[in-house]
């Protein structure tokens, strides 16, 4: 049974905006899909979907094998309990220390001290941020704030991680620590979706990639097959930095991808 | 015990805390909660009681309310005796009390300052054996007092039919008084009690913004309301609870206080009175309730 899994998926705000349309795919246990696609593709629309937190206008989201639609309301949070959200502005608790802004999760489960203690020094360890425990966000980098985001999201043992832009506020070296970060868990077993624009991460790490472009997705390429471009439109109008020439153009554009979505 | 015991314990005692943590978001916005509704609670008391005491001496007036029937020289003990007897079966009648002509003229002296009286010659003072007729209190209404008087002046060897001590008018008058100013203490009560409801909304939706990241991320890692809800519920309670008591407890300082000055200075024999088992009964109960109010509009209006 896929863990997610979208069925001609539309959302249109009352603004009247698009978000998505027709998007269609299903991402199976253990996954790793990088969601892929400029500021304004829907990737963000398509993870709140996810979470509930919007409501598909058309299609059907499946969760863990349950239409959300159907979802009572009083249920949405125990589905949320086996989900992990992190996102680009970390979203810490500036007058809490890091290990307060782990374990703010566990008391929602009712766990004691003791084990609420275990679960949080053991998941800063794994993160290598045990050290910071008694820092205050404010006193961190930015990876490291977004370590202890990811360690709040990890501490609650999600079966499934939705990451939306987590490097975006990271130069390219700590972006590379943190999908390598995702990419320990995933060997762990488990499921990853993660939002990103970065066409360099795409490259550095090839995993499946869903291309979403103005509420479409407009491929779904495998692990790993090379990057794509869209043939018609240059790379800034997708909103996704060009690679260094060195290594990227001529292999970027070896691989092509319609321009026009699938309904 | 249990495990799902044990998990709501432990989820209980996250929220308590997480409830008085709330208490000190903004410490001058809860004090400032507090002190208004323990004044508002202070005053409610306080009205209860000044109230009660109007009514109180408003039942000791009516119980004194009585119609003094004076009797002709001429009339037989008997005579006497069976229009007592008519008098005493009526419903709106308490009791019935011969006076001698002595004993009138005795209470007629008491009414005089004592020089005044030891100036007067003898026999100065008028005195007439009549029938005291008291009424029950809640018949001693201008219109039964009327009826009986009324009523008595028709019966044979009655001579004259005085009005009651206290005018039954006034009595009514005062009667009406109590019971408007009643109805300007309740009106009064529940401004007061909006008022601080107000307040506690307002403290809690403050509390609300300053944690409002926090729920939203509280709601994305499975937070159910009631676990986003329950700290505002026990901050809410918590301050209503703290405030009306602390206003009971001012009142009744303050009732003791009063009665002892006035039994001191005027030698009031009718004390203000206080209830403290009901008044601080309501006072947490209604605590409790304007609290959980609070928190409901609150939350209503706030929750992510």
């Amino acid at each position: 049974m896929p863990l997610v899994q979208l069925h001609q998926v539309s959302k249109r705000f009352p603004s009247g905006t698009q978000a998505l349309s027709g998007v269609s795919f299903s991402v199976e246990p253990g996954e790793f899909v990088f969601l892929a696609g400029p500021s304004g593709a829907g990737k963000t629309t398509l993870l709140r979907l996810l979470l509930h937190m919007e409501i598909a206008t058309e299609g059907d989201v499946l969760l863990f094998g349950r239409n959300l639609a159907a979802l009572r309301r009083s249920s949405i949070p125990y589905l949320r309990r086996n989900i992990g959200s992190i996102f680009q502005d970390f979203r810490l608790l500036g007058d809490r220390t890091v290990f307060d802004n782990v374990a703010v999760g566990l008391h929602i489960l009712g766990l004691s001290r003791r084990e609420i203690r275990r679960r949080v020094n053991n998941t800063l360890y794994d993160l290598s941020i045990d050290r910071y425990a008694d820092a205050y966000p404010s006193m961190l980098s930015g990876g490291e704030q977004q370590r202890v985001a990811i360690a709040r999201a990890l501490v609650m043992q999600p079966a499934l991680v939705l990451a939306d832009e987590p490097t975006g506020n990271l130069d390219w070296e700590l972006s590379n620590d943190i999908v390598r970060l995702f990419d320990e868990l995933h060997a762990k077993g488990t499921t990853v979706l993660m939002a990103t624009h970065d066409r360099f991460l795409l490259d550095a790490f090839p995993r499946r990639t869903l291309l979403l472009n103005k509420g479409f997705l407009i491929e779904d390429r495998p692990a790993g097959e090379g990057p794509s471009v869209v043939p018609d439109a240059p790379q800034e109008d997708l909103g996704l930095p060009q690679p260094p020439a060195a290594d990227g153009d001529d292999a970027l554009e070896a691989t092509s991808v319609p321009t026009e979505a699938t309904p | 015990m249990s495990r799902p015991i044990i998990v709501g314990a432990r989820r209980a005692i996250h929220a308590v805390c997480e409830g008085f943590k709330g208490l000190v978001v903004s410490p001058g916005q809860t004090l400032a909660c507090i002190v208004s509704l323990a004044v508002a609670g202070c005053l409610v008391a306080l009205s209860a009681s000044f109230t009660g005491l109007a009514v109180q001496m408003l039942d000791r007036t009516s119980r004194n309310t009585q119609v003094l029937v004076y009797l002709k020289d001429r009339v037989a003990g008997r005579q006497v005796a069976g229009l007592m007897e008519q008098v005493r079966v009526r419903p709106d009648v308490e009791s019935v009390t011969y006076l001698s002509a002595e004993q009138d003229r005795s209470l007629n002296a008491a009414l005089l300052p004592a020089d005044v009286v030891a100036s007067l010659p003898e026999g100065a003072i008028p005195g007439q054996h009549a029938v005291a007729v008291a009424f029950r209190t809640e018949a001693a209404t201008p219109t039964t007092i009327h009826e009986l008087a009324t009523y008595l002046k028709s019966l044979e060897g009655v001579d004259v039919v005085a009005e009651p001590p206290v005018g039954a008018a006034r009595v009514q008058a005062l009667a009406s008084a109590i019971e408007y100013g009643r109805v300007v203490v309740s009106i009064l009560a529940v401004l007061l009690l909006a008022g601080t409801l107000f307040f506690v909304v307002g403290t809690l939706t403050r509390t609300m913004d300053s944690r409002h990241e926090e729920m939203a991320i509280l709601r994305l890692l499975g937070a159910t309301d009631a676990h986003l809800r329950a700290p505002l519920y026990l901050q809410g309670m918590s301050q209503g609870l703290v405030g009306l008591v602390a206003g009971a407890l001012a009142a009744q300082t303050i009732t003791a206080a009063t009665n002892g000055y006035l039994a001191a200075t005027l030698g009031l024999v009718q004390p203000v009175p206080f209830h403290p088992t009901p008044t601080f009964a309501i006072a947490t109960v209604g605590g409790l309730l304007l609290g959980a109010v609070g928190a409901a509009i609150a939350s209503a209006r706030r929750l992510p």
